[in-house]
Parts: C-alpha cells; sequence; structure tokens
C-alpha cells in the first residue's frame, strides 16, 4: 500500500507539482461548472481574470424559484452574455405559479433545447419560425401537466413544429398527437404519462 | 461473462508497474483503443499519471469492473457501487483535481463524471472567496476590476 499523500506543496514527484486547478484546462472546468446551480455558475466570475468569462461558455442554465430575479429578466440576462444551448425552466408547485408561458424562438437564436418544467402552466404558446430556427437538432422538453390542450394557444404549437427536430412532452393529453401531421422533420419524440393537480395565478411571458 | 487471462502492465510516471487484468486495463479508453489498434506488448507507458493517482484509478476500475461481472442482485450491487463511489471519491481537493486530469487522459468516463460532480458539489453555494481559498487561486483582479465584475452580474452574488 502507498503512504498517503501529505496535505499540499511538493509532494510525491516534485517536477509535477499540482497544487491548483491552473493545471486543469478550461474543458474539463465547463464540465464542473455545468453540475452547478446557474447563480453558482455566474459568480465564479468573480474568482479571477481567467474565470471571468469562462461561465459564459456554459452551454444549459436553468432557472430556479430560489434566484433573486424573475425568470425574464434571468433569461435576458443568460442571452445577452452567453452562448447558451439549452435554457431550463423548472418551477416548484409550491412558489409563484404562473399560467402562461410564451416563447419567441427569435429571442433565442443560440438555444437549442428549451425545457419547460411548470407543473402550473396552463397556456404555452411557442413562436418558432423558420427564421428563427438555429442550425442543426432543436426543440423542447416541456413537462407541464396542467397545460390544457382545447385552447386556441395550442394552435400555435401546431403551426410552429414544423422545423422541430426533438419534442419530449410529459403527461400530455391525447390530443397532442396531432401536432405530428405538422412536424414532419420531427426526428425525437417522446411521451411521458403522469398525473397531477394544478393550482393557478399568474402569468409569465418567456421572451 | 468470461474475461481473457491476460496481464497488462500500466507504468506509472515514475516508471511503477501495476499489474491488471486486460479486463480492467480496457476500463481505461486510452488503452483499449491502444489494444484494439494492435498495439502488443504486455506494458503500457501512462507517463503523465503518477504512481499514487494510478493506483486510484487501477483501484476504481478494478472494482466496476468485478461489479459489472456479477450477475443478478443488480439493484444491491448498484447500490454497492455507489457507496464505493462515494467514499473512493471523498480525497482532499488536490487528489480530486489529479484524478480529475488523469480520469480526462486515460478516458475513464464514470471516473470522469464522478470527479467533476464532487469538485461542483464541494463548491456549491459558495461565495467566490471560498471557491478561490479551496482551489487556492490567486486573485488577479484589482479591486477595482473585480468590483466591475461583479456590478456586471449583480444578481449571482445576491444571497
Amino acid at each position: 500500500m502507498r503512504n498517503q499523500i501529505r496535505r499540499r506543496g511538493t509532494r510525491r514527484n516534485p517536477i509535477r507539482r499540482r497544487d491548483t486547478v491552473s493545471e486543469i484546462p478550461d474543458e474539463l472546468l465547463l464540465t464542473i461548472l455545468s453540475f452547478l446551480p446557474s447563480k453558482d455558475v455566474v459568480a465564479t466570475s468573480a474568482i479571477s481574470k481567467r474565470w471571468k468569462s469562462l461561465w459564459k461558455e456554459v452551454k444549459t442554465f436553468r432557472y430556479d424559484d430560489s434566484y433573486p430575479l424573475t425568470f425574464n429578466m434571468f433569461a435576458l440576462f443568460i442571452r445577452s452574455r452567453s452562448s447558451v444551448d439549452i435554457l431550463q425552466l423548472k418551477l416548484n408547485p409550491e412558489t409563484p405559479h404562473f399560467i402562461d408561458l410564451v416563447v419567441r424562438r427569435s429571442l433565442y437564436t443560440n438555444v437549442m433545447i428549451f425545457t419547460i418544467d411548470v407543473p402550473t402552466l396552463k397556456n404555452l404558446c411557442i413562436y418558432n419560425s423558420w427564421k428563427s430556427r438555429p442550425e442543426g437538432v432543436h426543440g423542447f422538453v416541456v413537462n407541464a401537466p396542467s397545460l390544457s390542450v382545447n385552447i386556441s394557444p395550442y394552435l400555435h404549437l401546431a403551426t410552429s413544429f414544423l422545423f422541430l427536430d426533438h419534442l419530449e412532452l410529459f403527461s400530455c393529453p391525447s390530443q397532442w398527437c396531432n401536432l405530428l401531421k405538422d412536424a414532419p422533420i420531427l426526428r425525437v419524440l417522446k411521451l411521458y404519462q403522469k398525473h397531477s393537480q394544478s393550482n393557478d395565478t399568474c402569468m409569465l411571458v418567456f421572451e | 461473462m468470461s474475461e481473457s487471462n491476460k496481464k497488462i502492465s500500466l507504468i506509472s510516471s515514475e516508471g511503477e508497474a501495476f499489474e491488471v487484468s486486460e479486463a480492467v486495463a480496457r476500463e481505461f479508453e486510452i488503452v483499449a483503443h491502444m489494444l484494439e489498434d494492435g498495439c502488443s506488448g504486455s506494458s503500457i507507458p501512462i507517463t503523465t499519471v503518477d504512481s499514487n493517482i494510478l493506483g486510484k484509478v487501477i483501484e476504481y476500475c478494478t472494482k466496476h469492473v468485478e461489479v459489472g461481472n456479477v450477475e443478478g442482485n443488480s439493484e444491491k450491487a448498484e447500490k454497492d457501487l455507489e457507496e464505493f463511489d462515494k467514499r473512493f471519491i471523498a480525497v482532499e481537493m488536490n487528489t480530486l483535481f489529479s484524478l480529475i486530469l488523469a480520469a480526462n487522459y486515460l478516458n475513464v468516463k464514470g471516473l470522469l463524471n464522478i470527479g467533476c460532480q464532487k469538485v461542483a458539489d464541494t463548491i456549491k453555494d459558495m461565495k467566490p472567496e471560498e471557491v478561490r481559498s479551496i482551489f487556492n487561486i490567486e486573485n488577479d483582479y484589482t479591486p477595482a476590476e473585480e468590483e466591475v465584475v461583479r456590478k456586471e452580474n449583480e444578481w449571482a452574488f445576491q444571497p
């Protein structure tokens, strides 16, 4: 058995000292950052010059109820500064409810995957036009068990999925299958069944 | 699942040889590729990884190969493995970074993943100054520069 190494300093091989993160390539730091809540990710900018813009390379950002700003402000902040690929919205059933969500694809030209996980959401409207479509695989992951289907914004969904590549729906009503005829290039479709009850209050626009 | 009994020696940066079964060596993707490319010979130099870290990576791979070979009772085995991973990765920061670097170089994905996750768990909810101290990072901002960065990203520094 080998000896336990000592805490710090020039232990073991003096030529290959590894005392700090300075040897860790950015690519690995980004992997580490991808496991952190987005607030912590952004806060790493104050560590040192090397970290100043590193966070902007992170590809996935998640919004969490506990953040001291609204989702709109969060989305605006992230979108204006980083090259985000995946934007996740995940809300607790207990905290500020909103029932309407509008996604204007054209404002998020970099975002490849939207994850919308909002238990109280009733209306979802996605403008996923030809012009705003990013290159390559893109799509939505929607988990909104309260989403109702007999409302007009649903039509927007159907017509706007023409260029959709990836769609995951949780606890989807059966009418959702009508979408398929309007999604000619859809490559990934995942459906999940689940039940939940809802509360309702305010409205939020994802733009 | 019969694996060949062939032994392979992995040589650390200090020249120390670690004899492992081929199945374990193949957990190092870099080694697996070498073997597939017809690189014969029973000893493979791992020049960028020292004995201490190489020993640990081998321990990790050995455990994962062992558990992978046990048939049935997969739930218990999985839990066992999780426990093992947890204990295995509970090391001080310098060792953790060395393990991550080695896992990255040798392409041991599972280890790389739990290593990065562990670092993230450690610095989660920490202030930048705390991260600096735990990572041993020198703050090369002037106070004025740091102020600008904090202003730019203000919300992220609020409690």
